[in-house]
């Protein structure tokens, strides 16, 4: 293989040894973000012992080297398939403690630990704080129980190390501190579409002032002048995403688009379960049959009625199910400040006849 | 049709000996209604095991599809709204099935 590139070599000397290159099988991969040992790993203490030989399998993260010497996909996946085989395959369900720490069914990462910053369950002396369900305690020379211990397995309480490992204070957080985007504390705020127009607890600071939104986007936002009706987005439990409509049964079990409205709105709208409505946004609009439930009410919001249209999203314009529309015509695009998820659970629509 | 559901045992008019090696595997059905939420995944397990397939029909405004047990639907799960008093709705969630 050739190229002509800059840097082609990452690319042409990457480790592809499966046995059919354009097909590598789960158990080649798992073997390998598992990772190996290239050259002989020995023990830091004592140089002439050697713990994993060239080309055998590692047994936890712990044995990784920082000079190229092992390779791994990802240092939480070390243990998952070691000299001893499958440890993910596992499956004896034995559970000595009594409290559900079955070490010896499948594997979970890291290093097999079931309780992540399990030393939190025992008082700073390393007693259990319960006595009665104990998965860890200090037994004057290393914390052993029924978990892996997520600390540093030799370290005596009277060193004072905190159970939070992974943090910088050593322990729980009661809030986000500097992580979120808003800041500390829980806050309530509207969706940009809201259908009070208000925020309740401070009107001057409606929607997320940290969240983002692109101007054109701001331009498509409607009001409840307009668009009255809370709308959001869903999957049923017969679909899996927008994928199954392309799936025979999935289709046999939920075959045609539709919306979901109160009894009260279909009253007020005459809409019949069963007929075509058309929902509307500010970017577009939808076609689909009324679902007329009991299970959507009416809201009462800062004194003024509110109703839901609940809008499953699955269908489109092709696939084995009917032929539908696409759920996110109607959904606006605005990203939260911190993950960017889109504000597809809540936003403003209207309903009507088709 | 699919081997599991013709457990032949015994025939007439040939003299071509039935399989007798072929031992069926027993099934029992344990349905938890208090456990149902109405994801029609027995539906679809039915579907699979028995290997039919109904006809991808229409939403004629309930979450039933489809319909009714036929030929080629052996379970089929069925939705019911009750509100017996105002605002203690029950949303009843039945598993119908063809009694094989």
């Amino acid at each position: 293989m050739t190229c002509t590139g800059a840097f082609p070599d990452p690319v042409l000397n990457l480790t592809w040894d499966y046995a059919i290159p354009g097909q590598p099988n789960p158990e080649a991969l798992a073997r390998e973000y598992n990772g190996k040992a290239l050259a002989d790993i020995v023990d830091p203490k004592d140089a002439t012992k050697v713990l994993v030989k060239a080309g055998q399998q590692l047994d936890s993260f712990a044995q990784l080297q920082d000079n190229g010497s092992t390779t791994s996909g990802c240092w939480i996946f070390a243990g998952a398939w070691t000299e001893k085989g499958n440890m993910m395959a596992r499956r004896d369900n034995a559970d000595p403690s009594g409290l559900g720490e079955t070490l010896n069914w499948a594997f979970a990462w890291p290093a097999n630990r079931r309780i992540l910053y399990n030393r939190a369950s025992c008082d700073p002396a390393g007693n259990p704080w319960d006595p009665k369900r104990s998965i860890l305690h200090w037994n004057g020379n290393k914390w052993v129980g029924f978990d892996v211990p997520d600390f540093k397995p030799d370290s005596a309480p009277d060193q004072g190390m905190e159970p939070f490992i992974m943090q910088p204070e050593g322990v729980a957080r009661l809030f986000a501190l500097d992580k979120m985007a808003e800041g500390p504390f829980p806050e309530h705020y509207e969706p940009f579409e809201t259908p009070i127009g208000t925020n309740p607890l401070h009107p001057k600071v409606v929607s997320n002032p940290a969240a983002r939104v692109f101007k054109g986007d701001l331009e498509q936002f409607g009001t409840a002048k307009d668009f009255p009706y809370a709308g959001t987005t869903y999957r049923l439990t017969e679909h899996f995403h927008f994928w199954t409509k392309h799936a025979v049964i999935n289709s046999v079990l939920q075959p045609q688009q539709f919306v979901e409205l109160g009894e009260e709105l279909a009253k007020e709208k005459g809409i019949a379960n069963g007929s075509m409505v058309t929902v509307r946004s500010n970017r577009g609009y939808i076609k689909a049959v009324a679902v007329v439930t009991k299970r959507i009410k009416a809201l009462t919001v800062n004194g003024k009625t509110v109703h839901t249209v609940g809008i499953p999203i699955h269908w489109g314009f092709k696939g084995v199910a009917k032929n539908g529309y696409l759920a996110n015509t109607l959904t606006p695009y605005v990203g939260d400040a911190n993950s960017q998820t889109p504000e597809f659970k809540s936003f403003l629509v209207d309903i009507e006849k088709a | 049709m699919a081997l599991q559901s013709l457990d032949i045992q015994r025939r007439s008019a040939t003299t071509t000996p039935s399989p007798d090696i072929r031992q069926t595997m027993k099934v029992a059905k344990l349905i938890d209604v208090s456990k149902c939420i109405g994801c029609k995944a027995c539906q679809a397990a039915c579907i699979e095991w028995n290997d039919v397939r109904d006809e991808i029909g229409t939403c004629e405004g309930v979450y039933d599809n489809p319909p009714n047990l036929s030929a080629d639907s052996w379970t089929v799960m069925r939705f019911s709204e009750v509100e017996l008093e105002q605002g203690k709705l029950e949303w009843l969630i039945r598993k119908d099935g063809c009694m094989h």
